[in-house]
């Protein structure tokens, strides 16, 4: 009787409206950028009263659970990030934070900005200069702001090439015939708006040695290394690849780190891998953050890895014993 | 799309959490609804005569997410959005990443569709495995949603009314919080609360195209 007792104890200290010893914290990387470039960003909801609270487990930009704006003070303007797609169906879902207590609701990316939204007057390079501009996430009536976050205009130049890579936003851009599905793109990494010929190896190369060092010129570099563990010729080769990968994921900021680690891990879910994806994976795990969205995701993932392997060592039974 | 036997890479079918996957082949999204309710709006919503289509079938993902869906729909898609003739890309998809599956039951993401990337005119993906199982193993007590091809045509219509009215926590005043696009009144709604709202109707008409 003793547990369900003070369960129910702990209930009836939650308010259930966004009680004021929660703070909605926002974290983003990197804090200097250049138009073009993104920012990693996390959100944490911490309980700094003295009494259990009802708090957010998660939310998402795609579902309308969370709202990301750029203001700007000095222009007194403010831009409001879109997310990458409308899912149907989402719960949003809210438990107790105890005191003191702390919980990552999300750990996502943002484009400063996405290269069609140029031509927004909030953004257009030719007004842009060098801003000092701070990231505001709402969750419900929560709401918390990061630090100042400094942007400035891209050399003239580079901002040329970059535009010439991109696609502007056409609706019209085509996947080559030979394009494979699970080959890994600039879309890996979110970078979804940019042509499929822009992820051909040369192309890339050509790209990350026009950009200047930044989140954006990362992106580049991250999908290189992970198209090398894709196009390796030997099982020795992937896993040096892989290596290779991940020691320079390591060496990222903490949220960046964690940011790629989630899309490596997710890509390599999708078994384009084959039956190395369950070791691809185990070896990414410990970069993921453990703690996210109410759940380990590292122990998440060693499940899904778990099943994996099962799958495969299933499916080698299975084709061992064909007549 | 359609589901390849239960072998690796694209299997198996039971794989995720819950273990109640079956292999169900996404058909071809239905458009009735969206063809009575779009009526309102003077719209005409019919299929892609096969002139048009020439290529139908994707390639089969298990677990599409937007990172491959360009991969998947640009492949297929032969027909882009003009002024006076306008195209919603819907193509019939298995299910999104294990962690949005509704495996297991109650899992807090169930999601049935997805319109990628609204504002740049890209597809809309309908989950058939997620649709099915949503529908069969709701965990709410009080209410029971609507039958699976009903769910089935919201969705599509859904999906489609993003590429009018935007992302979920958009402007309300484009009608994108309201009606239909509220998951909890296109799961269990009368049909009655699943017409398109006089602002919505506004709205799309005010369009030059979907994107």
């Amino acid at each position: 009787m003793l547990p369900t007792l003070l369960l129910h104890l702990a209930l009836l200290g939650a308010s259930p409206d966004a009680p004021e010893s929660l703070w909605l914290q926002v974290e983003a990387v990197p804090t200097e950028a250049r138009l073009g470039d993104v920012l990693f960003v996390r959100i944490s909801v911490h309980n700094r009263g003295d009494q259990p609270a009802l708090a957010p487990v998660d939310c998402m930009m795609e579902t309308g659970t969370l709202r990301l704006t750029l203001d700007d003070p000095e222009e007194r303007t403010a831009y409001t990030f879109r997310a990458d797609g409308t899912p149907a169906g989402f719960e949003p879902r809210r438990s107790v934070l105890s005191p003191g207590e702390a919980r990552v609701l999300n750990v996502t990316m943002v484009r400063l900005p996405r290269l069609r939204m140029l031509s927004y007057r909030f953004w257009n390079p030719q007004l842009f200069g060098r801003r000092k501009l701070s990231l505001r996430a709402v969750i419900g009536e929560l709401r918390g702001t990061s630090s100042p976050i400094v942007v400035e205009c891209r050399p003239q130049s580079e901002m040329a090439t970059l535009l010439e890579y991109y696609d502007g936003g056409s609706r019209f851009a085509t996947y080559p015939a030979d394009w494979e599905i699970y080959r890994p793109s600039l879309a890996t990494f979110y970078l979804l708006s940019f042509p499929p010929q822009c992820s051909y190896p040369d192309k890339l190369t050509a790209l990350e040695d026009a950009l200047s060092e930044g989140s954006l010129r990362d992106l580049v570099h991250a999908t290189r290394l992970t198209q090398a563990v894709y196009d390796a010729p030997s099982l020795d080769e992937r896993r040096k690849a892989t290596d290779a990968l991940l020691q320079w994921v390591d060496a990222q900021p903490e949220i960046e780190r964690q940011w790629l680690a989630m899309q490596i891990v997710s890509w390599g879910e999708l078994k384009g891998l084959g039956e190395y994806c369950v070791e691809f994976i185990e070896h990414a795990i410990p970069r993921l953050p453990a703690q996210y969205a109410g759940r380990n995701l590292q122990d998440y993932y060693r499940e899904i890895a778990d099943q994996l392997r099962e799958t495969y060592q299933q499916y080698r039974e299975r084709q061992r014993h064909k007549p | 799309m359609e589901a390849p036997d239960a072998d690796p890479p694209d299997g198996p079918f039971g794989y995720g959490d819950g273990a109640d996957d079956v292999q169900v082949d996404p058909g071809q999204p239905p458009i009735g609804l969206a063809e009575t309710s779009l009526v309102a709006a003077c719209l005409r919503v019919q299929q892609l005569p096969a002139a048009y289509d020439l290529i139908d079938n994707a390639d089969f993902v298990h677990n599409m997410t937007a990172q491959i869906s360009g991969n998947v729909s640009t492949a297929v898609r032969n027909v882009y959005s003009d002024v006076d003739f306008w195209v919603i890309h819907t193509i019939g998809a298995y299910e999104e990443a294990a962690s949005n599956d509704w495996d297991p039951n109650g899992e807090a993401s169930s999601w049935l569709g997805w319109a990628y990337q609204c504002g740049a005119d890209k597809s809309n993906f309908i989950f058939y495995e997620t649709i099915r199982d949503r529908q069969i193993n709701d965990t709410d007590p009080t209410r029971d949603p609507v039958d699976q091809e009903t769910l089935t045509q919201r969705v599509v219509l859904h999906e489609a009314l993003h590429r009018f009215l935007g992302e979920h926590g958009g402007d309300p005043a484009t009608g994108v919080s309201e009606g239909i696009m509220l998951y909890d009144v296109a799961l269990y709604g009368t049909a009655e609360q699943n017409e398109l709202t006089p602002r919505q109707l506004r709205v799309i008409q005010q369009q030059n195209r979907p994107e």
